[in-house]
């Protein structure tokens, strides 16, 4: 910064009432470049990667969280009336390799109990993920293509993207801060994607998230989303240590313009197994249709 | 030099220096206060940024996820296995269907029918037990009926008895089956059993096995379109690859529109094409089953399958010596070999069937009515045909999807050896080649709730046959309530199918509660 101050000064602006006061010229302009200094540095800064930060984040990524996975979840979408409607879906997850295979089934409504949802999530991401859908009422499975994780995850404020692992390398990182919340330490980490492709697909142009430093868990997050200058609120209300992997067993997720709430999703996890005899077989569109 | 020049320079010397001291003094505080007020304006966006989280939600104020046997169920003999292992469902429906444009239709016996205004006003109930047997097996068994009032409304009068059997009242199993596993990889369904073959959303072209409910082209519920036959169903699945092989003892068939319905062609009733067929009626389980089998493999963004079976056609067909006694509706077996497949591509679905189908009924207008009136001379013969489709689905933000599929028709040696009609005065019940092809648009708004759908489905290569256009949307009112509206438009063509509906422009609602 010190090297940039004063070549700045040997160049003042070329304004007539410059010429006639050269010394105020010079600490305008000093005053400016170093305005512009202090503005300019922070942001390059922000968007540059910090290697402590996605160091965290990748103890994130690593986090134990179970080769399989079996859970119920029940997701309360409350609008800004306070009017609420209810999901309920039995989940199943088997990591391969990097990869992970997941399959969803609703529970409730009625009117679209046993609808399916098989995913295979690659870690690639230069790879699409394959996805097929059950529809019980034609008694056929389809496969649907997804490339936009933007959507809204079954009319929630969790979209697809939320409910994935997004891919580290699709990100900078920096360490804004270390606080407390709820009397636990945390880091404090921006995320900003690096391309358009990363923010078409996830409709988020950047994120903080808040890491609980003792569990590497993200408990709080704040995005900010594209479309409708929106911001969505993640917080972990309730957290479990279950078989020693710890679960945020109720989540909300706040979507807000300003100070307005908009729509709010009430995400609670039960009956969570892991290490289940799970076998990659099951995740077939032949599991999908004989149901959970 | 002259000192008191120099002496009076010395002060001015040390005030100008001074005043750039002050200048500098001066900047350094300006600077400084820029500093802190930049790096106070930056905490200030920091917080703000990691601000806006609700402080206030409280766990404890969740209600209980757990649920708990209901009491009285608790009092019965195994009531904690009933209740572990039987699920009860369905729904009740009222619906309405309002056809704006005012028409009568032929009636078959030399009277006419007028379906304007008020054409459905039913209740239809649907129910699903299911039974979770031990090893993975299960029981399900559904039931569906309704009653329309329209027809008492209307009068019954003045309508034929063809038409009263199909559309006032039904009461029907849907899937009746137990099935489960044989082994790990090997699953045995018995029983009535839907089974949907195929890529395409809209059309039917490997899709053989089940049979349709086409009483209301276009606007029947989803859940009730097709009609279960009872089989021996046998899943093989093993990576990628899976397997099904069918044994189908039961003929059923579509269920059609009769004649005198708002479905049926003046030109049909009049020349009593259909009306006067002698309707094979032949018990279900008679006859050599049907035969059908599936190959499936799927990968990392595509798929393919192949299909083979040898069984009904799904709709009886008619038959006719060349006489005008000697017509018949009935039964007709066919043969297909086919292939379907997907790709996806990023936001792009693409997807293709092909169906090659052997000994179709191909009936034929020999004469324009040589024997007394009001017969023409049919003759109908089998030939083959094979049936393509080629579709694209792209799903696009806010999960909007557009979906576009086209299907060509061709009979192979086709008995007048030209797409032209012999006879261009009488009616072409079953042209050469045929092509059909939907534009399909959906998207949800408010979080799901509500849904829209434009469908658009036009016959011929450049929609020349007529088609239709449907409009609609579901609105989930509550988790238990939906509510679906609906506007179908009929545009006319000169076949003698979908295109002389023109008139049946309707209006529909209906408000249903699933439990």
């Amino acid at each position: 910064m010190s090297g940039r101050f004063p070549r700045e000064t040997t160049h003042p602006p070329a304004r007539p009432f410059c010429k006639a006061r050269p010394l105020r010229a010079r600490l305008i302009a000093s005053i400016l470049a170093t305005t512009a200094c202090l503005l300019v540095i922070p942001q390059t800064a922000s968007s540059a990667d910090d290697p402590k930060a996605r160091a965290i984040m990748q103890r994130v990524d690593d986090r134990d969280d179970g080769d399989n996975q079996i859970s119920n979840m029940q997701m309360v979408l409350i609008d800004k009336r306070g009017n609420q409607r209810v999901r309920e879906l039995k989940s199943f997850r088997k990591d391969k390799g990097e990869d992970t295979h997941s399959m969803m089934f609703f529970l409730s409504p009625a009117d679209v109990e046993d609808t399916g949802f098989l995913t295979y999530d690659y870690d690639d991401p230069d790879r699409d993920d394959d996805q097929w859908l059950y529809l019980p009422a034609l008694k056929k499975t389809k496969r649907i293509a997804s490339s936009d994780k933007s959507g809204s995850f079954m009319g929630s404020d969790f979209s697809y993207a939320d409910m994935t692992d997004r891919p580290l390398e699709k990100y900078e990182y920096e360490l804004l801060q270390e606080t407390e919340v709820d009397g636990h330490p945390v880091w404090v980490i921006q995320s900003t994607p690096i391309d358009e492709e990363e923010i078409d697909e996830t409709g988020y142009t950047k994120s903080i998230q808040f890491v609980r430093k003792d569990i590497d868990l993200v408990i709080r997050a704040k995005t900010w989303v594209k479309k409708g200058k929106r911001n969505k609120y993640m917080e972990v209300q309730e957290l479990e240590q279950i078989e020693g992997i710890w679960v945020p067993t109720v989540m909300t997720m706040t979507t807000k313009k300003g100070k307005e709430t908009l729509h709010k999703t009430i995400l609670r996890t039960s009956n969570v197994k892991f290490n289940q005899d799970l076998d990659f077989d099951s995740f077939t569109v032949r599991g999908l249709e004989t149901g959970p | 030099m002259n000192p008191s020049s120099e002496g009076a320079d010395a002060p001015d010397g040390v005030g100008h220096l001074g005043r750039i001291a002050g200048r500098v003094l001066l900047a350094a505080c300006l600077i400084a206060s820029l500093i802190a007020a930049v790096a106070q304006a930056d905490d200030e966006e920091l917080d703000d940024m990691m601000g806006g989280f609700d402080d206030d939600f409280d766990v404890a104020e969740l209600d209980d996820l757990e649920q708990e046997i209901p009491a009285w169920l608790a009092a019965l003999p195994f009531g904690e296995v009933l209740y572990e292992r039987v699920d009860l469902g369905g729904s009740i429906a009222a619906g309405a269907v309002w056809n704006y444009l005012s028409h009568t239709v032929a009636d078959g016996n030399g009277g006419r029918t007028d379906y304007g205004g008020l054409s459905r006003l039913d209740l239809d109930g649907f129910l699903q037990l299911d039974i979770q047997l031990p090893g993975e097996w299960q029981i399900r068994a559904e039931a569906l009926g309704w009653y329309d009032f329209a027809y008492r409304i209307q009068g019954r009068s003045d309508y034929n008895g063809a038409v009263l059997d199909v559309y006032e009242w039904q009461v029907d199993t849907g899937e009746l089956y137990i099935a489960g596993p044989l082994h790990d990889n090997l699953d045995l369904t018995v029983g009535r059993k839907i089974v949907n073959w195929g890529r395409s959303d809209t059309f039917r072209v490997v899709d053989v096995v089940s049979p349709l409910d086409n009483k209301e082209p276009g606007l029947v519920d989803i859940e009730d379109l097709r009609r279960p036959k009872a089989m021996v169903k046998l899943d093989a699945t093993r990576g990628p690859w899976s397997g099904q092989l069918l044994v189908i003892p039961e003929h059923r068939y579509d269920r059609q529109p009769p004649i005198g319905s708002d479905f049926i062609p003046d030109i049909f009733a009049n020349q009593g094409l259909g009306g006067t067929a002698q309707i094979d009626d032949r018990p279900n389980f008679s006859g050599v089953p049907g035969l059908a089998a599936k190959f499936d493999g799927r990968f990392s963004g595509w798929d393919f399958s192949l299909y083979g079976a040898y069984l009904d056609e799904t709709s009886r067909v008619i038959d006719s010596d060349g006489t005008p006694n000697g017509v018949k509706s009935e039964a007709n077996r066919i043969g297909m070999l086919g292939a379907a497949g997907n790709i996806t591509r990023g936001a792009f679905l693409l997807k293709a069937e092909f169906a090659w189908l052997m000994d179709t009924r191909t009936i034929r207008i020999l004469v324009p009515a040589p024997v007394p009136p009001p017969f023409p001379a049919l003759l109908s013969t089998e030939r083959d045909r094979i049936d393509s489709m080629v579709g694209i689905e792209w799903y696009g933000p806010d999960q909007l999807t557009v979906g576009l599929e086209v299907v060509s028709r061709q009979i192979l040696d086709h008995p007048d050896g030209s797409n032209g009609n012999a006879f261009p005065s009488v009616l072409e019940l079953t042209p050469a080649s045929g092509y059909e092809t939907a534009l399909r648009i959906t998207r949800p708004f408010f979080r799901e709730r509500l849904e829209v759908t434009l469908l658009g489905i036009a016959f011929g290569e450049r929609f020349q046959d007529g088609g239709l256009f449907r409009a609609s949307a579901d609105f989930e009112l509550t988790d238990a309530w939906k509510l679906e509206g609906g506007w179908l438009v009929y545009f006319g063509g000169p076949r003698i199918g979908i295109g002389s509906f023109d008139s049946n422009d309707r209006i529909y609602a209906e408000a249903k509660y699933s439990f």
